[in-house]
């Protein structure tokens, strides 16, 4: 057959043909690199002897890293480090905190303070501090093995606590599954309750946040874990004795005692308990809800119950409960009202104050409960705020950046005194 | 998103100021559709692909111009924004012989965050693109061409697949997700194409 294209069109032709077989013919495949990263917790195991032995240090004051809970005490505040240690101020004057004292606790996770007797929990152990001259704290008393859920080997005395780590890897089998990764967090309930401040059985109490996991009532300490709630006898302060364990169910998150009654807050629900024995509380009433993360306020006729969608409380919603109370056998539901990303609560006489996350703090006038959300008074939304406690002198509000007071004299109107904000 | 606007603005650079100079600097486009051809994870894929050219002629043999379209590799669309070259051999003949080359990016620009039902965040990032051509063209009578040619694409992306640590999580800050896995994809393509040049 005659062609007539053009002989540079032949040469192009062969030019290319030879290109295509050099480059094309090797197949056209993609590449894929994965790397996988996760943030888990894995397991660190430590002899009890070994944190038993180490003294526990008193420091100068440090500055604020991840604080987890705060607590007043008189004119002093208190700023836990979980797992490392506790802040303690000088709250003095609210609108400049001075940094007096860090108290190096490993393993602590909650605190509760009774006629100037600190106690915090060390791993397994409860310690009991002397904080009546801040300028020299003194460890009174350890109360051996009664956390004894931390023991992977309580005969060996080895516990097993879990450190925050980021793992990257490319390994194909740390690809995440989305029904059976092997995830470690215990911890992540962070709640925190606004305990009142209130004279017990003649003991001076301090006040914690509405997230907190230990507190005083009737000359006992109380503590929750996930699981159970443990009383100690703390009539002798300096003494604290360790009497029972009560199991609660699972997904206990926080405690707030109310006029000899303590109002729990779980993952399902809140528990409440007569504690008019207060060595033996007894369950009153169980008022359930879908699963969802909440911390309880109360007052003489209704509890406040936030409802928080989060990673450990999945399918939550993010809602205020008002509970009826004044039965305290029958908790009844009076209204929801849908919320942002509630965390921990504060109530102060008719006024609520909310963390909202992320998503700042709100202030409430409740004393219609029935109309709440068409009472609200302010959104200050330039901080991320966890927990609230209406202090005496002002209102303390704790968030991962760091912790806030504000002015509440005018509740409809928050000014704000100081903040301290964490170190990096 | 930076990129892009570097890029944009070198494309700018490039092409617009050369055909002001009062100099005999034509402008020229060559727009081409096609089929982008690869092999996966699960067997061969065959998609869509479209591209036009827009630059100047600097000589008979050679224009330089900026380059963008749509790729599509399934349900993944890109949007290259590219500098290019148009080199042609035999500028005389009827048939030519032309090659080309674009370098740049190729923008998830049209691809949507996506949450499914157990808060899993799903998305996706564009990448770098490399692109090297040969072909013929064909002279019609008013002196435009029409176009056939093959070309190797090389096309980064990169999919995210994320479980959030918090509740408004920063997609750069791994620390914000307790899970985070970034799939480095590298889209070898031979692509055919015809187009229209003028």
């Amino acid at each position: 057959m005659k062609t007539n294209l053009h002989p540079r069109f032949i040469l192009g032709a062969q030019l290319m043909l030879s290109f295509m077989l050099v480059i094309v013919l090797p197949s056209c495949e993609d590449q894929i690199e994965t790397t996988y990263t996760y943030q888990t917790q894995v397991p660190v195991f430590i002899e009890v002897n070994s944190f038993r032995e180490a003294d526990i240090i008193i420091e100068p004051g440090i500055p604020l890293d991840q604080p987890g809970k705060i607590y007043i005490y008189g004119d002093y505040l208190f700023i836990s480090e979980p797992g490392k240690g506790i802040h303690l101020l000088d709250n003095t004057d609210p609108g400049n905190p001075q940094n007096l004292n860090f108290i190096n606790i490993p393993g602590t996770g909650d605190m509760a303070i009774n006629e100037s007797i600190l106690y915090a929990d060390n791993y397994v152990d409860l310690l009991a501090f002397d904080i009546s001259n801040p300028e020299n704290i003194q460890l009174v008393k350890r109360e051996k093995d009664v956390f004894p859920n931390l023991y992977s080997n309580e005969e060996t005395g080895t516990i097993v606590t879990y450190k925050d780590t980021l793992i990257t890897s490319t390994e194909s089998n740390m690809r995440w599954n989305t029904w059976g990764r092997p995830t470690f967090r215990t911890d992540m309930v962070m709640l925190e309750t606004a305990a009142y401040a209130k004279s017990d059985g003649g003991q001076s109490y301090g006040q914690g946040g509405s997230m907190a996991r230990f507190t005083l009532l009737g000359g006992h300490l109380y503590t929750v874990d996930e699981y159970s709630m443990r009383v100690f006898n703390v009539e002798s302060p300096m003494d604290p004795k360790y009497l029972s364990d009560i199991n609660l169910g699972w997904g206990i998150e926080t405690i707030f005692p109310f006029k000899g009654n303590l109002f729990i807050g779980s993952m399902t629900g809140m528990h409440i308990y007569d504690a008019s024995n207060p060595a033996e509380p007894r369950e009153m009433a169980v008022y359930s809800h879908i699963t969802s993360c909440d911390p309880v306020v109360v007052n003489d006729d209704y509890a406040f119950v936030t409802l928080r969608n989060a990673a450990i409380c999945r399918d939550g919603a993010n809602e205020l409960h008002v509970l009826d109370i004044k039965d305290l056998n029958k908790p009844t539901l009076l209204k929801a009202y849908p919320m942002d990303n509630p965390h921990g609560l504060g109530l102060s006489g008719d006024y609520l104050y909310l963390a909202e996350g992320e998503q700042g703090l709100k202030s409430f006038n409740v004393s219609n409960v029935m109309e709440i959300s068409d009472n609200q008074l302010e959104h200050l939304k330039n901080h991320v705020f966890t927990d609230i406690i209406p202090g005496p002198k002002s209102l303390i509000v704790i968030g991962p950046d760091g912790v806030c007071q504000f002015d509440y004299t005018n509740p409809e109107q928050l000014k704000e005194l100081s903040c301290i904000n964490v170190a990096n | 998103m930076k990129n892009l606007y570097a890029l944009f603005f070198i494309a700018f650079i490039w092409s617009c100021p050369l055909s002001s100079k009062g100099q005999d600097l034509s402008f020229v486009n060559h727009t081409e559709l096609g089929l982008l051809t690869g092999t996966d994870n699960f067997g061969p894929r065959n998609n869509f692909t479209f591209q036009t050219f827009n630059g100047v002629q600097l000589s008979s043999r050679h224009a330089v111009g900026f380059v963008t379209g749509l790729d599509q590799y399934g349900n993944y669309s890109v949007l290259p924004l590219a500098l290019g070259y148009r080199g042609i051999l035999n500028p005389n003949n009827k048939w030519q012989v032309f090659a080309g080359g674009e370098l740049g990016y190729g923008s998830a620009v049209f691809e949507e965050l996506e949450v499914n039902e157990w808060d899993q965040h799903h998305w996706r990032k564009g990448g770098r693109m490399a692109q090297g051509s040969v072909g013929f063209r064909y002279k019609t009578q008013n002196a435009n061409f029409w176009t056939i040619s093959v070309s190797l694409k090389r096309q980064i992306s990169y999919f995210y697949i994320g479980n959030p640590a918090r509740l408004s999580p920063n997609r750069n800050r791994v620390t914000d997700w307790n899970y985070y896995e970034e799939d480095k994809v590298t889209f070898n393509n031979l692509v055919y194409r015809i187009g229209y040049w003028f």
